[in-house]
């Protein structure tokens, strides 16, 4: 069904990690209890109530390291964001199912600007989104993927090796880190068998299950996205058929 | 719904992990025939360890932020004010009562805000232990391991902004529910699923504002649905053959005397199957009856036929209902597992020509029916978030009984011949949309 299986490895084929350096003063990962999944189990909801929520990332794209600063609005299935690199500015704008791009330069505070150029704009490059050709299709399909219009399956994750990973603060707020799933598959061998390694989602939460964070494995490489907790705007559709 | 049920298994576990501790104190204090929360216990859930087998729990007026399971037979759980006494699950616990004791009833109080279910009744527990699927999760589940719950009764009940259920019998029987309210819920604002032989009455109901009314799947015979006022949702009710589940096919059910309109709601969560602003959706239920209900206002269609997989919509019959929407009756079955014996001689002309002319001679001959591809409809709108949608208006309070006798053996059944084509006013006095 729809509910449980979004929350593990958001359906990309993401390569695992090799190799792991924990750190012997880490607590060991361990399965969740009843409360941490259920604060788990609302995380993607929360972000549906909140409806946009803006976010940060750097990543590594086609060589060049690259910032990306904007929005997604988790009611009307889109994202908004500037992407600098030393390429020049763009804007990226996509939906469940495409992926533009196009130059644009962004504000002071690296947010793309408004209103979103017209579709019919000539310098639009639009393709299909698909999270397997490219770090910037992957990270888009992930973020999206982070929303979702009802609760997950708490018990679900539960059985299928949701892990506590451990407490931690962003800018002061206490969170607590969770590995998603690796598959919503129940466990056959017990959650003491997780690898807490073959999760690729690492995710960041408040006490109000709001996520602060999310780690994904992008090749080899995790790549951390920052969701400050402010307002950000409602996003529609621009003008013109693309 | 294998992810459903996984649900209720493993919390059903956690809830009967918790009492066993409960009653390791170092000495049980005598149980009472008559609760008070707060008077006599702080807590609903304190209230239930000292309440005996058939004793009432009545809960004050006041919000309660708990998750209540019921674990006691033949309990009555009840608020002092319907709209006031109010178990909340704040958005984060998952059920708002669960029920797993035989001959328990529920009735004027309100539960909302839960993740996932406001009432859960089931039979999916063995009572002292771990009640899990197995690996193979519960494709292979064998429901003789998990006999049903008997008799239980949802009265004067208002389940409101619940994730996805309100009110949600599953795997139980000879139980009735009555008089209650359900909005804003993701999945179906009442729920009956997964048994046969069920003897379940559900009457005199409200469901508004969710995606879809109420829903059937794989509860089959003596399922009567009498009364009720489905109107305003994303779908009106829903009868669904799933594998998913135990006991395919739906069949069987008995639907006389609903208002069945204007179910194209904006102000409702998301509907995950598609078929928005459609009265009635039978996919692969067999053998239903539908009698004096009033359908209308349901812009995409009164009624679909769909399959499911390769259980085909057989032998409905459509009596003395009336329509006036657009289509009345669409069949979206799929080629290799045709509709066939749908009975509506008098479904008039807002159907394919065609099909229209083979739903006279079906109630005789149990032909096959013509299906389109595809029907035109409404846009669905965007789904609203569950706890964002408008709450319900006060709704009617119900006397406490001088006394509580155990639920019968069987529900009683209204007389059904006595049961006319309802008004579009039935029960407007309890609804939001209007």
């Amino acid at each position: 069904m729809r509910l449980a299986a979004r929350l593990t490895a958001v359906g990309l084929a993401l390569a695992l990690l090799t190799g792991c350096t924990s750190d012997s003063a880490e607590p060991a990962p361990r399965a969740v209890t009843s409360a941490e999944a259920q604060l788990l189990a609302i995380a993607r909801f929360q972000n549906f109530e909140a409806r946009t929520r803006p976010f940060e990332t750097s990543f590594t794209l086609s060589g060049v390291d690259v910032t990306m600063r904007g929005w997604v609005d988790y009611v009307a299935k889109l994202g908004y964001a500037s992407v600098e690199g030393d390429f020049g500015t763009e804007a990226v704008l996509w939906t469940d199912s495409s992926l533009g791009a196009v130059p644009q330069a962004a504000d002071s505070d690296g947010y793309p600007t408004f209103p979103i150029p017209a579709l019919d704009e000539p310098l639009w490059q639009i393709q299909e989104l698909d999270a397997t050709s490219s770090a910037l299709g992957a990270l888009v399909a992930t973020i999206s993927a982070l929303g979702s219009d009802r609760p997950d399956n708490p018990l679900l994750l539960q059985q299928s090796g949701a892990l506590w990973l451990r407490d931690d603060e962003i800018d002061g707020t206490p969170v607590t880190v969770f590995a998603a799933p690796a598959s919503d598959a129940p466990l056959e061998d017990g959650v003491d068998a997780v690898d807490p390694d073959a999760s690729t989602l690492r995710l960041w939460l408040d006490s109000t299950g709001l996520l602060r964070r999310a780690e994904v494995a992008l090749n080899d490489t995790w790549t951390i996205i920052d969701f400050p907790d402010l307002i950000g705007p409602e996003l529609s559709l621009p003008e013109g058929t693309g | 719904m294998r992810v459903l049920r996984t649900a209720v298994a493993a919390s059903v576990v956690a809830a009967v992990a918790i009492t066993t501790l409960v009653g390791c104190g170092p000495s049980a204090a005598p149980t009472r025939a008559e609760v008070a929360v707060p008077g006599d216990a702080p807590t609903i859930a304190a209230a239930l360890e000292l309440v005996s087998p058939g004793g009432v729990i009545e809960i004050a007026a006041g919000q309660y932020d708990e998750q209540v399971v019921v674990d006691k037979p033949d309990v009555t759980i009840r608020g002092g004010d319907r709209n006031a006494t109010v178990i909340d699950g704040g958005g984060i616990r998952p059920y708002g009562i669960v029920v797993i004791a035989d001959g328990v009833r529920i009735e004027n109080l309100t539960v909302t805000r839960a993740t996932f279910y406001g009432i859960l009744v089931t039979g999916l527990h063995d009572g002292d232990g771990p009640a899990s699927p197995g690996a193979d999760g519960y494709s292979g589940w064998d429901p003789e391991a998990f006999p049903p719950l008997q008799r239980f009764e949802v009265d004067h009940v208002t389940a409101h902004n619940n994730g996805l259920y309100g009110i949600y019998a599953f795997n139980a029987q000879h139980g009735v529910i009555r008089d209650s309210y359900a909005s804003g819920s993701s999945d179906s604002g009442f729920y009956v699923g997964q048994c046969e032989n069920c003897d379940i009455l559900v009457t005199g109901n409200v469901a508004e504002r969710n995606a879809v009314g109420f829903e059937n799947a794989n509860a089959s015979d003596s399922v009567v649905i009498v009364g009720n006022r489905f109107s305003g949702n994303r779908v009106g009710m829903t009868l669904l053959s799933s594998y998913q589940e135990a006991f395919t096919p739906q069949r069987g059910n008995l639907v006389v005397g609903n208002l069945i309109s204007d179910n194209f709601s904006t102000n409702s969560p998301s509907q995950a199957e598609g078929g928005f602003a459609t009265g009635v959706g039978i996919s692969g239920g067999q053998q239903n009856v539908f009698e004096r209900n009033r359908i209308t206002g349901n812009t995409r269609a009164a009624v679909i036929l769909t399959n499911t997989e390769d259980l085909a919509a057989l032998g409905n019959r459509f009596v003395d209902n009336v329509i006036d929407d657009a289509v009345s009756l669409a069949n979206l079955s799929a080629a290799r597992t045709p509709a066939s014996g749908n009975c509506w001689p008098d479904a008039g002309l807002t159907v394919p020509q065609e099909l229209a002319a083979q739903l006279g001679p079906s109630c005789e001959d149990g032909g096959q029916q013509s299906a389109a591809t595809a029907l035109e409809g409404p846009a669905a709108p965007d789904g609203v978030s569950f706890l964002k949608v408008a709450p319900p208006r006060d709704q009617p309070q119900l006397a406490r009984a001088a006394q509580y006798l155990p639920l019968p053996a069987s529900p009683e059944l209204p007389d059904l011949t006595s049961v006319g084509v309802p008004g579009n006013d039935l029960y407007a006095d309890r609804a939001g949309v209007r």
